[in-house]
């Protein structure tokens, strides 16, 4: 491929530049610094590979003059010429046109460019400096990637590092004892150990819950039997609790019998009574006390009389009384006011006697000093004083000035005067003191003229030109230093005439004699391997067994279908074999099988063995009659108990039933409620009477007769229920009830007999059994059912087991039927196996996996010969290349000493060719050093010239400068008497402006009214006096104001206290106003008495007529009190409270002892409970024989807890049981761990698969590196060191792969070895560069030779090197297209010195409008800013180098700095010194500022 | 006449382990554990809903005896249930619970179940009160592997009454499973049933309609991330009206749903939009149906800028940690079980192939390794060849991959490593 052109359309500077036709082979392309050549590489790669975007750190190259950012490229292919188009942006494919003008596809870019990518590009074909040195930035690492790995598509990482990768991955997966891989084998070999367990542990279920039901069955019948226990420990217990009430209730029966009996009492009389007495007393109390409280009262009432006079004025009186403190205050507050009134009208005086005579307060109430009026007079007073000021500093000026120009003329003169004596030879250092004394005088005159110095700048272009005298002067002086040297060095050169005839020949024999040096070390090495692997050959066919040689080796076929056939009979042997041996297990398994059923059927038959039990329905009816027994016996019981009572009733009721007392005659019924009928119309007639005034006596009679009628009501009451309430006698058929029913229970317990006979005679107990032999009896029933259970349960598993015999017999057949098949399956698989041996030829003996290790070795051996074919044969090449090489290389002796090489061995052939090529190459080396010389001494003596002329053209200058300063000096002199004049006119200007402010002044004050005398000052201090008096008038009347309210206030509250006194009849003491405070207080007081006086009058009124009516009820109720008092005895039908007494206390004892025995009776039947049991205990309990029930007791205490033990035991057993079942139920761990398995096995699959993928991808790499750097790194590197060496003039002869292979070696001419850390920066990027040149020539010979581009490599190289390398690239464009971008001439001039034919492209230096770029930062500017390495050179200097480097026409700023080095904060004041100066002018503004030189002759005498 | 629906299911597979998810998190692993029972539970509720008069089961009711007893005794829970309800229940055994299978736990089945024998086919009528609804002949699998074709013993009986057949089958030969009672669709047609209630395929297939309608209920509950145990399970719900089956439908029955589905990495640039893409993936497939929970594999493919991410250390292992994290707590649940990184780096083989530099020979030799079968062979032996015979082929099972595949996957692997601007 071969670049033909472009066109840019906007691409950083470039704007619409246009190279059509490139010459072929190397074309340089020159310009100065920012002519665009990193610019124009960076479009070459953009337009083929796309340009830079905002994701790169690359710079975008913006079009800064316009245009659309991109551009084309004209490519030239074998089949023409294409045009790659692309624009900038992000990822936009290019436009391609092929040369027949259709649309391309990238796919012609790729083919164009050979296959080479980006990076590919980018490292090896088009470069700058930098990134040819990142090379050396590199890692040893990568640069060898670079190189060898992956080093022909220059783009890879290095092969040894991604073979690393792969092996650090996959050994993180698996190793020979660790990784993951293998923990996860075990992890799912664990778990599948877990699974097999709980799969055998969830088979034992039906096991599990037989032994619960067994477990619980046990459990129900411990609890039925300490059910029955408890209840017989329950009946002692009982007995034995109850024992003590038992004998305290006959005791208290005993104790009821011996009391007298009663007519019953009322349960409340006592209380009653005491109720009634306790009333009777509080009411008479009470009427005592209402009397003496009464006359207590009458008694204060007596003593208190209020005053009726003083009622009508009490109103009055409280609110002068109230306002008191006010006309106090008042009349305090009238004194103040008055001395306030005076004090005011005498400031008013003094006021009017300031401000002087004729002042009346009218006049000073119309005068005007408002705030305008005082701003105006300080507006006035402001004028007049700058008016002042500005006449004193024009003055001022004036008189200074003269001064100065008086000095500054005698200074001039005595310049001019030195610069005319100066002679024409005058040095620089006497100018440069004549400039500085200019600057002073310079500085001075600008002052006096009244201009900016800076702008007159006398000195600047003076010392600019002595500094060029000077730097000419050092600049003649270095020259002629270096021409005396360059002299010298030429003189010490010398050359060996002897060798001329080599130098034509000695490099193509020497280029080979590093290769024929490892061709000879190959050799020796090789031969060793032929014969150790002839030896291993030897005994590896040795090890397959007698009678194989190479040729029966190499004839059997051990590819892979022969190995997957061997592994197919591997495994089907295996599956054969196992599956004989799983039919043979089966079959053992099922004869196992058969033999334990047989064996379970004959125990179980021998359990069946014997007499059979009871059948279960003979057993459920005796269990019926044992229940039927239980209850009859229970009911026989409860009605023995109940004849038992009932007799001891009828027993005790006859002992204790009481003597019958004397007749009483009842009381009728209708007696009281007639009587209470009587006595209520009784009362109504007479109370009707009495109110209606008719006949009050009769009325008064029958309200008596009521009163009697009531309480013979009353009596007949109480004496019926006096009667009712007797114990009276039982009804006389009581007794004959009891009789009737002890023989209906007689009755009923001979029937229950008769049935309790009936059953015991079909269970074969006595006729009448105890509890015992009814339990007993149940037990050996339940003894019976379990024995019907088990012969139940061991026929059912007997016809089971029968029938899986049956089943299991079957299976026996077809097991043996399934292993016979088997084993000739087995038998089938060998007979193939053998023949299959015998026609692939294999030995007889092996097995299919002795066969897989057999073809195994076979391969190997098959391998190891052709290894030793192929050694065999890099042999006889390397032999043959050696006797190749040596026969130049004596032909090479031969020509320098004749005759000379005959004797010759390879080892001393080569020390020859070494030795000539390192005397050749020294020769050529003082060769190129003398002509080298030669030519530095012309140039030397060329430049001395230049320099002189240059020198005496400088002092010149100088001079002509200070000339040119003193009359520019002497002309801004002439400016000074204008100035004068100018001051002089200024003074009397200031003197005409004061003299207008005071005139005007005055016609103000005459407008106001003020005296003209008056300055502005004593105009403000006399309008402050008005003010004043203003002020005090003011004061005066709110003291007059505040005086007469004072007064009205205190007049009408005397008044008012001279009309409540005389309703008084009372008078002041005296007739001062305070005396009325006196009187008012007085009064004030007196009501105040007189109206409590009247609240306690009233309050006592109210307090008698209560107490009256107190008295009153208090009788009342006392009558009351009485009366019911006797009503109570005669309802109790007592005489007397003594009676009352003794009744009482024989009433209470009985009923203590009635409610104790009805106590005791309750909590016996409460602890007995009910039931026929119940009755029996009773019975029982009568009998008191408690020493009997504390044994039995005993007894059944020990039972119980015996029986619960065994309970508990069996619960807790059942529990377990329970548990284990439950766990079976609920088990899911087999599910877990399945889900658990399968999840490590799914790992282990992929971690499988990653592993075997890295494993194969780093088996793809190395087998291609192997192949890789044993095919193309000499090439590469023989390439590459031929560059080299001729590069370095032979003094670097080899470059080579360290023996790691991860770097490179450099050997020398000496036959040493370098590192690359060894060379120096030049040749080090010689080095790289000759890799490149290497690599590029290597990826040529294979697809298109791509161009080369390089962006100032050269820069580092010495002339010699540099000139060496020219001629390189030189060659190298005779293949390859080369384009070399450079900004220094010299190495411009390299390559034309070699060949003028060298097409240059000299790219012109362009500036960008900086309005262009505004907002944006170039490389350029952003180097301007930043401090330079020349910023402290000195000024002169600078003003040189800025002088030429604007000759060739007009800069900006940054172009300078970029140019010059230096900052901008540096060079800024010197461009202004040089426009001061004139010699430079500016155009445009602030940034868009440029800058050129000022006229020709200016130029010129630069 | 009556009107009446039944519901036919089949492959249940109690307490079914699952496959091929990689190690999952505990609480994950426990609602995986329990998902099977839990949708036979929902297909007793879907009885009750529907007040089906009875339910078949073809087959497959446990996924084996070595499960336990827990599988069992939740069946017989159900069976119970749906026995309150008084719903019939049908059972034929399939090859994973064969008839002669120790099924130890349940020794006495409730009212209205019918388990089918193996030695002949057995004839049940289904009467309510005193009518006759249904005829349902059925039979089971005697041992796991049943070769006979037991779709010949069915014969449509004398009844004037629908007849329904229940076999667990592989009808057609479906080479996808396991050849148990292998039959044809015209076997099934000779029958004379009208309706041939079928199991043994682990996907809903309607394999006739009509008069002779066939049908394959499909498994109640996926079991691995296999084509076959993916997407929607359920039942099917048959009616009968005036003495014929006029009609089945399939009803999904909410599970634990397994998906797989792939994201093409093209247009994504980076690991958040990654995410994101993944997450739309997860909800799109969750409001594609009702499920108890999604367990979710993801392949990711393509080639995309988002290749350079998914190749460092670990990234992928990350993602899906991330994956995990940010789906804790959603309900139903979802598991990430896998993300399987098959993108591709930005390589043109060809374009490599026609440079001359390292990787071009890299990819000659792929080349030439793929045509030579025997050279494939042992260069692949040669590299794996420790791992070949070890004990890891009978942990993992069979290991034998396609070799090409595998040698090209390993060429992938280098050049993304060895071309910087297409992998690390």
């Amino acid at each position: 491929m071969r670049i033909r052109g472009w066109q840019i359309e906007g691409f950083g500077i470039f704007h619409d530049f246009h190279v059509p036709d490139l010459p072929r082979g190397l074309v340089i392309v020159h310009g100065p610094n920012e002519a665009g050549k990193s610019t124009l590489l960076a479009f070459l790669r953009g337009v083929l590979f796309g340009f830079a975007d905002r994701r790169t750190p690359e710079s975008l190259y913006p079009p800064l003059r316009g245009g659309r950012h991109g551009g084309a490229l004209l490519v030239e292919g074998l089949d023409g010429v294409y045009r790659v188009e692309r624009t900038a942006g992000r990822r936009v494919a290019p436009a391609i046109v092929r040369p027949d003008g259709s649309q391309g596809q990238p796919a012609d870019l790729q083919r164009l460019l050979g296959g080479a990518d980006e990076t590919l590009f980018r490292s090896v074909f088009a470069f700058s400096l930098d990134e040819l040195t990142q090379m050396q930035s590199l890692s040893s690492e990568e640069v060898r990637g670079h190189i060898f790995s992956a080093g022909i598509a220059g783009a890879g990482r290095s092969a040894r590092t991604v073979i690393e990768e792969l092996e650090r991955e996959a050994a993180t997966l698996l190793k020979p004892r660790a990784g993951t891989i293998r923990d996860l084998i075990h992890k799912a070999q664990d778990l599948r150990g877990q699974i097999r367990s709980a799969t055998a542990t969830a088979t034992d279920y039906p096991a599990v819950v037989r032994e619960e039901q067994d477990t619980l069955r046990e459990v129900e019948r411990l609890r039925v039997c300490i059910g029955q226990s408890q209840a017989s420990l329950n009946r002692t217990r009982k007995l034995i609790e109850l024992w003590p009430t038992e004998s305290e209730l006959q005791q208290v029966f005993r104790e009821l019998a011996d009391l007298p009996v009663i007519p019953a009492f009322r349960a409340d009389a006592e209380q009653q009574l005491a109720t009634v007495k306790a009333q009777l007393e509080a009411v008479r109390s009470a009427a005592e006390t209402a009397t003496a409280r009464l006359a207590e009262l009458q008694a204060q009432r007596e003593g208190v009389r209020p005053e009726a006079r003083l009622g009508a004025i009490a109103a009055d009186v409280q609110a002068l009384a109230d306002e008191l403190a006010n006309q106090r205050e008042r009349l305090q507050r009238m004194v103040g006011a008055r001395q306030s009134l005076e004090t005011a009208g005498a400031a008013v005086r003094q006021a009017f006697e300031e401000l002087g005579p004729g002042w009346t307060e009218e006049r000073v109430a119309t005068m005007d000093v408002a705030l305008p009026s005082i701003e105006e007079v300080r507006d006035w007073q402001g004028q007049l004083q700058a008016a002042k000021e500005a006449t004193a500093v024009a003055a001022q000026d004036l008189r200074q000035h003269g001064e100065q120009c008086s000095a500054l003329e005698y200074e001039l003169q005595q310049v001019r005067a030195d610069i005319d004596q100066e002679p024409a030879s005058a040095a620089a250092d006497r100018l440069d003191a004549l400039a500085t004394r200019l600057e002073s005088v310079g500085t001075n005159v600008a002052s006096v003229v009244g201009i900016d110095a800076r702008s007159l700048a006398c000195a600047s272009a003076t010392y600019e030109a002595v500094a060029r005298l000077r730097a000419g002067e050092r600049e003649e002086e270095r020259l002629q230093q270096l021409l005396e040297a360059t002299k010298t060095s030429l003189d010490g050169i010398e050359v060996d005439a002897t060798l001329d005839p080599v130098h034509a020949v000695i490099a193509a024999v020497a280029r080979h004699l590093d290769a024929q040096r490892q061709r000879l070390a190959n050799l020796d090495v090789s031969a060793r391997t032929v014969a150790d692997q002839q030896a291993v050959l030897d005994k590896a066919l040795a090890g397959l067994g007698p009678g194989w040689n190479e040729s029966g080796v190499l004839a059997l076929r051990c590819d892979f279908d022969q190995v997957r056939c061997v592994r197919q009979f591997a495994d089907d042997l295996s599956t054969a074999a196992a599956r004989s041996e799983t039919a043979a297990r089966d079959v053992e398994a099922v004869r196992r099988g058969i033999s334990a059923r047989e064996k379970d059927l004959a125990r179980v038959k021998d359990r069946l063995a014997g007499q059979e039990p009871t059948s279960a329905e003979e057993l459920a009816r005796k269990a019926a009659r044992v229940r039927s027994l239980r209850t009859h016996l229970a009911e026989l019981s409860e009605l023995e108990s109940r004849i038992r009572a009932e007799e001891t009733i009828k027993k005790e009721r006859a002992r204790l039933g009481r003597p019958r007392s004397t007749p009483v005659q009842p009381v009728p019924k209708w007696l009281t409620p007639a009587l209470l009928l009587m006595a209520l119309l009784s009362a109504a007639f007479g109370a009707w009477r009495v109110f209606s005034q008719q006949d009050v006596v009769i009325g008064a009679v029958l309200v008596v007769l009521a009163l009697g009628l009531g309480a013979a009501a009353l009596a007949a009451r109480v004496r019926a229920a006096h009667i009712s309430g007797d114990d009276a006698p039982r009804d006389a058929n009581v007794e004959g009830e009891d009789e009737s029913t002890i023989a209906d229970l007689r009755q009923r317990a001979s029937e229950t007999r008769a049935r309790i006979v009936e059953d015991t005679a079909s269970l074969g107990l006595p006729s009448l059994p105890s509890v015992r032999d009814v339990d007993e009896c149940d037990e050996r029933l339940q003894r019976e059912r379990q024995a019907r259970g088990k012969w139940d349960d061991a026929s059912a598993e007997t016809r089971e087991l029968e029938h899986e015999l049956a089943s299991w017999r079957a299976s026996q057949e077809e097991r043996h039927q399934a292993h016979e098949t088997c084993v000739r399956h087995e038998q089938a698989c060998l007979s193939q196996w053998d023949v299959w041996k015998h026609a692939n030829g294999l030995p007889q003996v092996l097995s299919p996996d002795a066969a897989r290790d057999f073809l195994h070795e076979v391969r190997t051996v098959q391998e190891r010969i052709s290894g030793h074919n192929s050694a065999s044969e890099v042999v006889a090449s390397l032999q043959a290349a050696i006797a190749r090489w040596e026969g130049e290389a004596r032909d090479l002796v031969r020509l320098h000493h004749p005759g000379d090489d005959v004797g010759l061995d390879s080892a001393r052939l080569i020390d020859a060719v070494a030795d000539l090529q390192r005397r050749c190459a020294e020769d050529a080396q003082r060769r190129r050093d003398r002509a080298r010389a030669a030519e530095e001494l012309c140039q030397r003596e060329n430049e001395l010239g230049e320099a002189r002329c240059a020198r005496a053209l400088a002092r010149d200058a100088a001079v002509g400068a200070v000339k040119r300063e003193v009359g520019r000096l002497c002309g801004a002199w002439d400016r000074a008497e204008p100035v004068r004049q100018q001051r002089r006119r200024e003074l009397d200007r200031a003197a005409r402006h004061l003299e207008e402010a005071q005139a005007q002044w005055q016609a103000w004050q005459m407008a106001k009214g003020i005296d003209r005398a008056l300055s502005p000052e004593g105009v403000l201090d006399f309008f402050r006096l008005v003010l004043g008096v203003r002020d005090a008038i003011r004061r005066r009347d709110e003291a007059n104001g505040v005086s007469d309210a004072i007064e009205l206030a205190t007049r009408q509250w005397i008044e008012r206290a001279e009309a409540v006194a005389q309703a008084a009849s009372l008078a002041p003491s005296h007739s001062a106003p305070d005396a009325w405070l006196d009187v008012v207080r007085a009064l004030s007081t007196r009501c105040q008495a007189d109206a409590e006086a009247r609240r306690k009058a009233t309050a006592l009124d109210d307090e008698i007529e209560r107490a009256v009516a107190n008295v009153s009820q208090s009788e009342e109720r006392l009558k009351k009190s009485d009366a019911e008092f006797l009503a109570l005895l005669l309802e109790i039908g007592v005489a007397s409270e003594e009676e009352f007494r003794t009744k009482l206390v024989v009433s209470h004892t009985r009923s203590g002892l009635e409610q104790r025995a009805r106590e005791l009776g309750g909590r016996i039947a409460a602890g007995l409970g009910r039931g026929e049991g119940s009755t029996r205990l009773r019975e029982e309990l009568a009998t008191g024989r408690l020493s009997d029930w504390e044994v039995d007791h005993a007894g059944r205490s020990e039972e119980g807890a015996r029986l619960q033990e065994a309970y508990d035991q069996a619960i807790r057993v059942n529990h377990d049981v329970g548990h284990r079942r439950q766990a079976l139920e609920d088990a899911s761990d087999i599910a877990s761990l399945e889900i658990e398995h399968q999840g490590v096995v799914s790992e282990l699959v992929d971690g499988v698969e990653r592993w075997k993928r890295l494993r194969v991808a780093r088996g793809l790499v190395t087998e291609t590196l192997a192949e890789f750097e044993r095919t193309r790194q000499p090439q590469v590197l023989a390439a590459a060191s031929e560059y080299f060496g001729r590069v370095t003039t032979g003094r670097y002869a080899q470059i080579l792969q360290d023996e790691e292979g991860r770097d490179v070696a450099i050997i020398d001419r000496l036959g040493a070895r370098r590192t690359t850390a060894e060379l120096s920066r030049g040749t080090r990027e010689q080095l790289y560069l000759c890799i490149r040149l290497g690599l590029a020539h290597e990826f040529g010979r294979r697809s298109e030779p791509l161009p080369l581009v390089m962006d100032d490599v050269l820069v580092n190289f010495d002339p010699g090197r540099a000139r060496e390398m020219a001629q390189e690239l030189l060659e190298f464009g005779q293949t390859n297209q080369v384009l070399l971008f450079t900004c220094h001439p010299f190495t411009r001039d390299v390559f034309r010195d070699i060949d003028n034919a060298v097409p240059v492209i000299e790219l012109p230096l362009e500036d960008v409008p900086e309005s262009v770029v505004a907002g944006q930062r170039t490389r350029a500017e952003v180097q301007a800013s930043e401090p330079s390495a020349h910023d402290d050179e000195p000024e002169e200097v600078l003003h040189q180098r800025v002088i030429a480097a604007l000759l060739p026409g007009e800069l900006g700023m940054s172009d300078l700095c970029a140019r010059l080095g230096c900052s901008v904060d540096r060079l800024r004041p010197v461009l202004t010194a040089l426009r001061e100066s004139g010699m430079v002018e500016m155009s445009g503004q602030r940034r868009g500022a440029r800058y050129r030189l000022a006229s020709e002759a200016d130029a010129s005498e630069a | 006449m009556v009107s009446l629906r039944f519901v036919h299911a089949a492959d249940l597979h109690l307490d079914t382990p699952f496959e091929g998810l990689g190690q999952v998190a505990p609480a994950v692993a426990e609602l995986l554990r329990d998902a099977s029972l839990n949708a036979w539970d929902r297909l007793v509720q879907l009885c009750i809903d529907q007040h089906a008069e009875f339910l078949i089961l073809a087959g497959d009711i446990y996924d084996g005896e070595q499960r336990g007893v827990r599988a069992q005794l939740r069946f017989l829970r159900g069976l119970e249930r749906l026995s309150a309800h008084r719903i019939d229940v049908f059972v034929a055994h399939g090859n994973h619970d064969p008839a002669a299978g120790r099924w130890s736990a349940i020794r006495e089945w409730p009212p209205g179940v019918t388990v089918f024998g193996h030695e002949h086919v057995e004839s049940v009528l289904v009467r309510r009160d005193d009518a006759t609804l249904a005829a349902i002949q059925g039979i089971s699998h005697a041992t796991r592997a049943v070769s006979e074709n037991l779709a010949l013993r069915f014969r449509r009986g004398p009844e004037s009454c629908p007849h329904l057949a229940v076999l667990h089958c592989n009808a057609d030969r479906d080479p996808d499973h396991p050849l148990y009672s292998p039959c044809s669709l015209d076997d099934l047609r000779a029958a004379g049933m009208d309706y041939w209630a079928l199991g043994h395929i682990h996907n809903y297939r309607m394999l006739s309609s009509g008069d002779c309608c066939a049908v394959y209920a499909g498994a109640l509950q996926g079991r691995s991330l296999k084509p076959s145990e993916r997407g929607t399970k359920g039942a099917v719900i048959g009616t009968i009206d005036n003495g014929a089956v006029t009609g089945c439908r399939f009803v999904p029955v909410p599970h634990v749903r397994f998906v797989e589905f792939a994201v093409d990495v093209a247009d994504i640039a980076d690991i958040g939009r990654l995410v994101a893409r993944l997450d739309q993936g997860v909800d799109a497939e969750l409001a594609s149906g009702a499920a108890a929970g999604l367990v979710a594999r993801t392949r990711l493919t393509g080639r995309g800028p988002v290749y350079r991410d998914l190749q460092a250390a670990n990234a992928v292992d990350e993602l899906l940690e991330r994956m995990r994290e940010e789906a804790t707590g959603r309900a139903p649940f979802v598991w990430w079980s896998a993300l399987r990184n098959e993108t591709r780096p930005d390589i043109d083989r060809n374009a490599i192939r026609s440079r001359g530099d390292f990787s071009a020979e890299l990819v000659r030799l792929v080349d030439a390794l793929r045509e030579d079968e025997p050279r494939l062979t042992g260069f692949v032996e040669g590299k794996t060849g420790d791992l070949w015979t070890s004990s890891l082929e009978r942990a993992s099972g069979n290991l034998d991959a396609d070799l090409r595949s595998l040698v090209e996957e390993a060429e992938m692997l280098a050049l993304g490593k060895l071309e910087p601007g297409s992998g690390e």
